[in-house]
């Protein structure tokens, strides 16, 4: 009965961070179905894990962690085609973002931003100013110090507002 | 600080999943957990032994069922049980490698019982170093058997370092209390702890033993990297507050240096050398006297003659 309940508490770290982790990756990667794909793999490997016998300390610090890695693997893997090339191959997050989410024009505009930043600020950004959480739970995704998530998170922001077009003195 | 204006991030909330998506997902992840089922264990008490800070091992999932069971509140049980069924599932246990089933009766009970009548820092010291050294021998029982991949390597290899650690922290201990001999012998003992396995994977002891001890070394990427780490901590300069015995404080980090580089480089007959050396000067050593894990030469060292 012990595997029930296990596979009841999985499910319900399930509920409680589908969307959240599938949109921290979409707005790492900019692909609704990709990031819909790796979102359940990221879930598919927690359980593999837990399956296991090992154990997780925080439940969403770990999930997390797991998207960090599988998306370091995607970029890994397309390494030879950038974002950029993919924006001017006619790759279109705006027509991507109608057809299947309803944010607010200015959120679109946040994250059309962080499609112009490098990756590694693109996610402590991401994960601090949507995910919402702390440079001390930044630093246990990303497995650096603090110091070096805000750090991140400062030149994230300075890019971003570069990109946005909002002058430092704002 | 700059920060990101709150009218951009308005809204986020927006970008979710349609229901549709969420339970196709939903869906998709039930049917493979039944496909890959979990084994029976309570996750949540498995982590909440693990932020108390007692050990977690991560070899199969029927060790960390048992190990589960031992850290948590049956410990005593599991001692009883074991005392109950007799010495024979212990003994058994004691030749057993990650991965065995009585791996966790190694690890979780005839360990843990062992430990708890470790008393004192210098025989703290040095059983540490022992289990630093059991684990380094089921890397070479493993190792011969083809059995250490890369993730049991490195769960050893964290195995390793901790027990390396206690021992250095009880080390540093002996040494802040001025006792600068049983520190420094508990160094040469951890050094030892860290060469030994060499011996033993080569299978003969001697001159010959060298090469195939680097071949061993080489093979074992995880684990040298964490005993060359020790190495480096062990060989650095012992700093001892204490004002009595100047010339012995002197000596501990000569001693421990040499013992571990010839532990890198040289073969076993330079480790024996030094451990002959040893008894002259726990007999010298008024402190050491308190405890019997003070002896330093494997031979005599009682946590030797208990597995041997």
């Amino acid at each position: 009965m012990e595997t029930k309940r296990l596979e009841q508490e999985f499910m319900a770290v399930f509920e409680a961070n589908t969307n959240a982790l599938f949109r921290h990756i979409y707005m790492r990667i900019h692909d609704r179905d990709l990031a819909k794909d790796l979102a359940q793999e990221s879930f598919t490997r927690m359980w593999q894990y837990i399956s296991e016998g090992k154990t997780i300390d925080n439940m969403r610090a770990f999930l997390y962690r797991t998207a960090h890695n599988i998306v370091i693997d995607y970029y890994r893997k397309k390494k030879e085609v950038s974002l950029d090339a993919l924006n001017e191959t006619g790759y279109d997050p705006e027509g991507v973002s109608k057809q299947a989410t309803e944010a607010p024009a200015e959120f679109e505009e946040f994250r059309r931003a962080l499609t112009r930043i490098p990756d590694k600020y693109r996610e402590a950004v991401t994960l601090r100013y949507v995910d919402e959480m702390l440079p001390e739970e930044i630093a246990g995704v990303l497995d650096i110090s603090a110091g070096a998530v805000s750090v991140r998170i400062n030149r994230g922001v300075e890019m971003v507002r570069k990109e946005l077009g909002i002058s430092t003195s704002q | 600080m700059s920060d990101i204006p709150e009218k951009y991030l308005a809204g986020k909330e927006k970008v979710v999943l349609s229901d549709a998506e969420r339970g196709a997902m939903r869906s998709s992840l039930v049917d493979y957990l039944a496909k890959n089922p979990a084994v029976a264990k309570a996750m949540a008490r498995f982590a909440e032994s693990r932020r108390a800070g007692k050990p977690v091992s991560t070899y199969s999932s029927y060790h960390a069922l048992l190990q589960n069971l031992i850290y948590t509140n049956y410990m005593p049980i599991a001692i009883l049980l074991v005392i109950l069924l007799g010495g024979g599932t212990s003994f058994a246990a004691e030749r057993a490698n990650p991965g065995d089933a009585l791996y966790s009766v190694k690890t979780g009970v005839n360990e843990n019982v062992r430990g708890m009548f470790t008393v004192g820092a210098e025989a703290e010291a040095n059983w540490e170093a022992r289990l630093a050294e059991r684990r380094l021998e089921e890397a070479n029982n493993l190792e011969a058997e083809g059995r250490l991949d890369a993730d049991v390597e490195q769960d050893i290899s964290v195995e390793v370092e901790k027990h390396a650690d206690k021992s250095q922290k009880e080390i540093a201990k002996l040494e802040a209390d001025g006792k600068a001999e049983a520190a420094s012998s508990a160094r040469v003992r951890l050094s030892q702890a860290l060469t030994v396995h060499e011996d033993i994977a080569s299978g003969e002891k001697g001159d010959n033993a060298t090469s195939s001890a680097l071949q061993v070394r080489q093979k074992e990427g995880a684990i040298t990297n964490v005993i060359n780490r020790i190495e480096v901590k062990l060989s650095e300069p012992v700093k001892v507050e204490t004002n009595n015995s100047g010339s012995v404080d002197g000596d501990a980090s000569p001693n421990s240096g040499n013992a571990g580089q010839s532990g890198t480089l040289d073969d076993g007959s330079d480790v024996r050398s030094e451990t002959e050396v040893k008894p002259e000067t726990d007999a010298k050593s008024d402190d050491s006297g308190a405890s019997s894990g003070a002896t330093v030469n494997l031979e005599t060292s009682g946590a030797i003659k208990l597995n041997r």
